[in-house]
């Protein structure tokens, strides 16, 4: 790995730099679904977790 | 841990701390934070080229993690950034040319510091004097009203500037009018040649400085503009996107960037933005700009440090003190955020606009 990220740095410039602006986009965008789908996922537990029972009692023991 | 491009050892653990720092502030100011990696990686010894190239890349990273964020908070004016950016563009490669004949009269290094530690200067403390010259109205706002800038006359007057070319004629289409609307900005109808001039004169600024502009835009898009803290925040991160690109890009062609450090502080600036960018929605508007003043004026303490430590002989250990000084008050300032946060309440939208 090390050796790919030096020899494309140091042998083909053009490609290294649209490499790297494209790993970096692509981290950011899946970093961006991953906390999406966090915050989802908890806000949806949340619900589950507050949601009032049938008497108008919550949940939460 | 070793990083191949920058053949550099640096703890990870220091790493992470920066891409909290970065990623908080970011999404909370909407700046790059460009100025506060670079001084953080030069402190974990990173070689300067190096800290440079890979502080503009995660710039870019984490400004793309931060507009997605604010988007949906629904704190983004494409529109209005789409436009900016139309300026912005061919104004970075202007600078970059003026940049390299400064360069070759041997007069770059100084001019450029003494410009920003001028800019940062003047910025932070007009900041801090509205903050102090609108807190009467403020009492007002926390009943509901609308936010309070002390240079409402000067937004009414951008706004309404009238310039020619009224329409231009497109083959095919027609007359198209040179005005829009920009209703997430609380804009009726203003000349698009006013927020395309806005855009060239950061991007001017931010390629002499050498950093993403995002710094600069803010205030202007409050204080100029007029537009609502929050949606100031969102657009200048949009525009730092491609800043932050351009800027990148030209460093990685040179092979002065370390990716696999950028992907790591990525990675730890995520969870930073998340904070931020909540954060924006609990604290007072006039509040963010007034610690966003704090950070400018430390910011060019920063920098006024970096420049005796360059101009003075013998004054070189200056220079780290700089750069310490930039952390301890960003991780200051993230300490203070989350304190904050957790006293303020959530804030609704209609609570927004001047």
């Amino acid at each position: 790995m090390n050796e790919f990220l030096t020899n494309l740095s140091s042998g083909q410039p053009l490609l290294w730099a649209v490499f790297v602006l494209g790993v970096m986009a692509v981290v950011a965008v899946s970093l961006t679904l991953f906390w999406g789908g966090f915050f989802r996922a908890a806000a949806a537990i949340r619900g589950l977790w507050h949601r009032p029972s049938a008497d108008g009692d919550d949940v939460l023991p | 841990m070793y990083f191949p491009n920058a053949d550099v050892v640096v703890h990870p653990a220091l790493l992470v701390f920066l891409g909290v720092i970065v990623g908080m502030l970011g999404g909370f100011f909407g700046v790059g934070g460009g100025f506060l990696i670079t001084g953080g990686l030069l402190v974990f010894g990173v070689p300067p080229v190096y800290a440079v190239g890979t502080g503009l890349t995660l710039v870019m990273g984490t400004s793309i993690i931060n507009t997605f964020k604010h988007r949906s908070l629904g704190n983004v004016d494409f529109k209005l950034g789409a436009l900016m950016v139309t300026g912005t563009i061919p104004a970075i490669f202007l600078a970059e040319w003026v940049n390299a004949s400064l360069e070759a009269a041997g007069i770059a290094g100084p001019v450029i510091r003494y410009i920003y530690v001028g800019f940062l200067s003047v910025l932070g403390l007009f900041i801090l004097y509205d903050y102090w010259r609108t807190s009467p109205m403020r009492s007002q706002r926390r009943r509901g009203g609308p936010e309070q800038i002390s240079t409402l006359a000067l937004t009414h007057r951008v706004r309404s500037l009238r310039i020619p070319p009224h329409w231009i004629g497109i083959p095919g289409v027609g007359r198209v009018e040179t005005y829009v609307s920009l209703p997430v900005s609380g804009i009726e109808r203003i000349s698009v040649f006013v927020p395309m001039g806005i855009g060239f004169g950061i991007g001017f600024i931010a390629g002499m400085l050498g950093a993403g502009g995002g710094f600069i835009l803010m205030p202007v898009l409050i204080f100029v503009l007029g537009i609502p803290t929050t949606i100031a925040i969102g657009t200048d991160l949009f525009q730092i996107i491609i800043t932050g690109s351009v800027g990148s890009f030209a460093y990685a062609l040179s092979d002065r960037v370390d990716p696999t450090m950028a992907v790591l502080m990525l990675a730890a600036a995520s969870i930073g933005s998340q904070l931020g960018a909540s954060a924006t929605r609990r604290i007072e508007p006039s509040r963010i700009r007034f610690l966003y003043g704090l950070l400018i004026l430390t910011g060019a303490v920063a920098v006024a440090l970096e420049e005796v430590s360059q101009a003075v002989p013998g004054a070189g250990a200056l220079s780290t003190v700089a750069s310490v000084v930039l952390l301890g008050s960003g991780g200051g300032m993230c300490l203070l955020l989350l304190g904050l946060m957790a006293r303020g309440r959530e804030r609704g939208p209609e609570s927004q606009g001047h």
